[in-house]
């Protein structure tokens, strides 16, 4: 399928998206930009507001305020002219229990307007999906392999993935990866929603990290790593020396001779007092993306108690 | 869920619950479930039960008359099929128990076959059964617990078949293909039941010409005039049964609007309107999909009970019950306007609303046939405005202002529907 792209515009832009269900908040003041070939991982736990925000994205829900554009045009005023270039997979997959794997996935090829059909087929070998079956005798894990094989053999400008890989194993979890690596180096872009975060780190260009649904951080996971900490595993003949005063150190952990702790900024003060007692042992590595959710998401809940108590 | 299968060591546990009965849990659930729209429906037949037992004072000026007349009756083979046996009817308790249970039981029979397809079938297509087979329970006992509450059965059906295409090629296609056993079996009941009433219509048709008793008793059922009844015994009867006909076709339509709504609820909508589907291309199709079945119900009605009738002879023609037909579809197009309106605005309330609003037209169009009722309250009822026809002539001009209503309605529903959040359950 041949699909002449626009890469100077935007794929997605959001601009103060904010979605309030009476008194709570489910997005506030949401902006950020994709472009084609991108991979944009949004990361948050159960109620951080990433599927209100593909929901509002794909005009399901109205926005309280602000808005989203998608190819340069309302999501919420040319829904099917948008969608025709979309495609979707939900969380939780709705399938109608009496139609077969082949059966649903001709019904949602066809609603979506335009399909790949060899890639389609490629697609069912690859997740290893017997497309005869009902629906409703299919375990969780294989009802989600329809709509990711519905979703990726439309070849659509842009993907939207909420949770994808729910209820797959790992084998097939490798299956989605390659075929997501594939859509980006078909130019498509690709909006994953994820709690996996080995999966996000593997295939985001850039990471959104929700909280509350609020945009607490976005970047390259290069960028990211630069805000947080090294972390820094030493072992001595003797005991540790103590670097809890140290500027920038937290973290710090002593289990007999192995000392692991943490350090935001510059490095070269605790490595002098730690070469100073002759270490056998010296590793230093930037943080995983769990470490850097982690640690964001404890940066934020260290902030808000603040705030409360003062 | 209440059913917990606590092992030995966690029965041993502190701080612990375990509940009692746990193989009941299913019968609780379908019980609690089906008690709601069980209560008012219990409450319209309660209600209707007791208009009739009241009727039984207020045919006839005194007990001589009431007797003459309800003998008259009792020997009609027309109203034995429409309010069943006649046996002891002369009594106030057999007379309430054949005018109350012939309709009770079908209403309650269709009300019932739809909770216990939803309880049934669709729980099981929605998932829901695999939690509580998860719990300390069995399939079959899971099943029995169902029946307990409802009173139906289970169907095995095949998990593999060759793929077929046919009709997946656009949302009201496949709303048909998804919806089409359950059309089928109303407009083939239709037909039978007009088949059946259309071959009494002569015998019962003369009863009603001969009896002054009968027909002023009638005419408080039908709300027609008495000179009207004296010329036409066989068009009062038909009129009673397109009467019934019009509560059917309410009664589909109140079911199909409900299944729009559970499409939204239980997120099968959603997978469509994410693509180049657009909301209004989703609702209209299934509108107009409820508006072409309610309309053939109306026009097989018709047909099917004038093939019936002429084969007797009845002195019917063809085009008074087309249009009869025609004319019982009128209030369940304002009843789909008003459910489509409820469905923008309040989708939540969508079923009750539909169902209620029939339950109301039902109860109040009995009541009036054997009480005075105030005429405010009677005009709440959709049924009660539409000319009972072939009794009397269509009045297209009621049917006229009902469509223009419910069109009306069905426009803003969806103009409203396309510009809410979709709500799921």
């Amino acid at each position: 399928m041949e699909t002449i792209r626009n890469d100077a515009q935007p794929v997605l832009r959001t601009e103060h998206l904010t979605k309030h269900y009476g008194p709570v908040v489910g997005l506030q003041d949401l902006s950020l930009q994709m472009r084609a070939g991108e991979v944009l991982g949004c990361l948050g736990p159960n109620g951080a507001g990433k599927t209100t925000t593909i929901r509002l994205l794909l005009g399901l829900i109205r926005p309280t305020g602000g808005r989203a554009e998608m190819f340069g045009m309302d999501v919420q005023d040319e829904k099917v002219t948008v969608h025709a270039r979309v495609a979707y997979v939900p969380g939780e997959a709705t399938l109608w229990p009496s139609l077969t794997g082949a059966e649903t996935l001709h019904l949602l090829a066809r609603m979506h307007g335009e399909t790949d059909v060899a890639y389609r087929d490629l697609l069912v070998k690859r997740f290893d999906f017997d497309p005869a079956r009902k629906v409703r005798a299919y375990s969780k894990g294989n009802r989600q392999k329809i709509n990711l094989i519905a979703a990726l053999a439309t070849r659509a400008d842009l993907l939207i993935l909420d949770e994808p890989t729910a209820g797959l194993d790992p084998l097939m979890e490798q299956a989605f990866r390659e075929s997501v690596l594939e859509a980006k180096g078909n130019g498509q872009a690709v909006f994953l929603s994820s709690h996996v975060l080995s999966e996000a780190e593997a295939l985001c260009d850039r990471i959104a990290i929700l909280r509350a649904g609020r945009l607490i951080e976005i970047g390259t996971l290069a960028q990211m790593r630069h805000l947080s900490a090294v972390t820094v595993q030493a072992s001595f003949p003797g005991t540790p020396p103590a670097v809890d005063k140290l500027p920038g150190v937290s973290a710090v952990q002593v289990a007999g001779h192995q000392l692991t702790c943490q350090v935001h900024g510059p490095i070269d003060g605790l490595l002098s007092v730690l070469a100073a007692r002759h270490p056998d042992m010296l590793l230093s590595r930037e943080p995983s993306l769990e470490e850097l959710f982690l640690s964001i998401y404890g940066e934020q809940e260290r902030v808000n108690n603040r705030a409360r108590r003062d | 869920m209440t059913s917990i299968a606590a092992s030995p060591a966690a029965r041993a546990g502190a701080g612990r619950t375990r509940y009692r009965l746990p193989q009941l849990t299913m019968a609780r659930f379908v019980g609690v479930r089906t008690m709601r729209t069980g209560a008012v429906w219990g409450l319209v037949f309660g209600l209707y039960v007791y208009d009739n037992a009241y009727a039984f004072d207020t045919i006839a000026r005194n007990g001589a008359l009431r007797h003459q007349l309800l003998t008259t009756m009792a020997s009609n083979a027309g109203l034995k099929a429409l309010l069943g046996d006649t046996r002891g009817i002369t009594s106030r308790g057999g007379f309430t128990d054949w005018r109350a249970i012939g309709v009770t039981a079908l209403v309650a029979s269709i009300w019932g076959l739809l909770a216990a397809t939803r309880t049934l079938r669709g729980e099981e297509s929605a998932g829901r059964w695999e939690l509580f087979l998860a719990a300390a329970t069995t399939q079959r006992r899971a099943a029995a617990g169902a029946l307990a509450g409802l009173g139906a059965g289970v169907l095995a059906d095949k998990d593999t078949a060759a793929p077929r295409t046919a009709m997946l090629g656009s949302p009201t296609l496949f709303a048909l293909r998804m919806s089409r056993a359950v059309i089928i079996s109303w407009l083939l009941a239709t037909v039978v039941a007009a088949l059946l009433y259309g071959s009494l219509a002569k015998s019962t048709g003369q009863a009603f010409a001969s009896s002054g008793a009968l027909r002023k008793f009638t005419r408080d059922l039908t709300h027609v005039a008495l000179q009207q009844l004296q010329l036409a015994g066989t068009r009062v009867f038909a009129g009673i049964i397109f009467l019934i006909l019009m509560a059917l076709i309410m009664a589909y339509v109140a079911s199909a609007v409900g299944k729009v709504r559970e499409d939204e609820a239980e997120g099968y909508v959603d997978n469509l309107v994410v693509r180049s589907i657009s909301r209004q291309r989703w609702l209209s199709g299934r509108v107009g999909l409820t508006l072409a079945v309610l309309l053939a119900a109306g026009v097989l009605g018709g047909v099917s009970f004038w093939v019936a009738a002429a084969s007797q002879h009845a002195g019917l023609t063809f085009s008074e019950l087309l249009l009869a037909g025609i004319n019982s579809a009128a209030p369940a197009a304002l009843l789909l306007g008003i459910g489509v309106l409820t469905l923008g605005l309040v989708p939540r309330l969508t079923s009750i609303v539909c169902w209620g609003l029939l339950a109301w037209a039902f109860l109040l169009d009995m009541l009036g046939s054997a009480i005075k009722v105030n005429h405010w309250l009677m005009d709440t009822s959709l049924l009660y405005h539409v000319a009972l026809a072939p009794a009397v002539s269509p009045d297209w001009r009621i049917a006229g202002t009902y469509l223009a209503i419910g069109g009306t309605a069905a426009l803003l529903g969806g103009w409203r529907f396309t510009r809410r959040d979709l709500q799921s359950s």
